[in-house]
């Protein structure tokens, strides 16, 4: 095996702990990074809003550009996606693509984490799951859960 | 221009913070102001206003309550006495903005390890709003 590759673990319920405690930690950067970036000069009204907040102020604050393509059925789903996502740039594997794209895979559980703090601390409860075909582009995709 | 009271509301309506520089009132009635302030701010923000600061809220007796609500839904709640003379908006608006950024400090600490939802428990936070009081004492 080539050097500095090392397979994920087989056992997903150590990978599962390893999201979990990563999501959480996001989660808690989300809600500070939203308190301290929340715009002072104009007023965030709907889900859309933001929404466009974390493509725009927060990929700026986190990865210094802005997301690339933004779709939305209008029903509670919304599809971030990002040509060149940041921490995918200089990832690479000698062992095709689609094994890259999943040993990356767990370099995506800390920004879910943050997407979800940052849509939680404005009022927004939302699941967001990652997906990656092939580095260094990265989709986010947040669901809007109905609040009770 | 007398501060009686700063008190910090959060998005479901719970008070996360409540300072009394008033002497001669108990807390009660400032929580009963913050409250009833609730109503005047939701009604504010459906009108589609940008700004974060949202003037004067109500006039109570011989005080006013003015209201500031943060884009994350809290809600920030100065109460008064009646200004003998003509009050600047900017000076209110500036008081918030000190409120706010003391509120952020609290809130980014990476060691403060309580929830964003329960109450305010900062040494640093009851300086800074301690020493608004004390410059608006009178």
């Amino acid at each position: 095996m080539a050097s500095g590759w090392t397979e994920l673990p087989d056992d997903n319920e150590v990978l599962e702990q390893v999201y979990v405690k990563l999501e959480n930690i996001g989660f808690r950067v989300g809600r500070r990074l939203a308190e301290r970036y929340a715009p002072v000069g104009r007023r965030l009204t709907d889900t859309l809003d933001v929404v466009k907040f974390v493509c725009k102020d927060m990929w700026m604050v986190l990865f210094n550009r802005q997301v690339d393509n933004l779709k939305t059925n209008h029903r509670g789903i919304y599809v971030l996606q990002d040509n060149k996502f940041k921490w995918f740039l200089r990832m690479s594997s000698n062992h095709g693509g689609a094994a890259a794209a999943r040993r990356a895979q767990p370099y995506t559980w800390l920004p879910c984490g943050i997407i979800r703090g940052v849509l939680d601390s404005f009022g927004v409860n939302a699941v967001v799951s990652p997906e990656t075909l092939g580095l260094p582009q990265c989709t986010f995709q947040i669901k809007v859960v109905a609040n009770e | 221009m007398k501060i009686h009271c700063i008190a910090i509301i959060n998005r479901h309506g719970n008070p996360i913070y409540l300072r009394n520089f008033d002497n001669y009132q108990e807390d009660v009635k400032y929580h009963y102001l913050a409250h009833t302030s609730c109503d005047v701010i939701e009604e504010r923000l459906t009108t589609k206003a940008s700004d974060l600061y949202l003037g004067l809220l109500q006039t109570v007796g011989d005080m006013v309550v003015y209201g500031y609500a943060m884009n994350t839904g809290n809600k920030i709640i100065l109460v008064m006495s009646v200004p003998e003379s003509l009050v600047r908006g900017a000076e209110i608006r500036d008081i918030f903005q000190q409120i706010h950024a003391a509120y952020i400090a609290v809130i980014c600490n990476p060691f403060n390890e309580q929830r964003i939802e329960d109450r305010i428990e900062s040494k640093k936070f009851d300086k800074a709003v301690a020493e608004l009081g004390r410059i608006h004492a009178k």
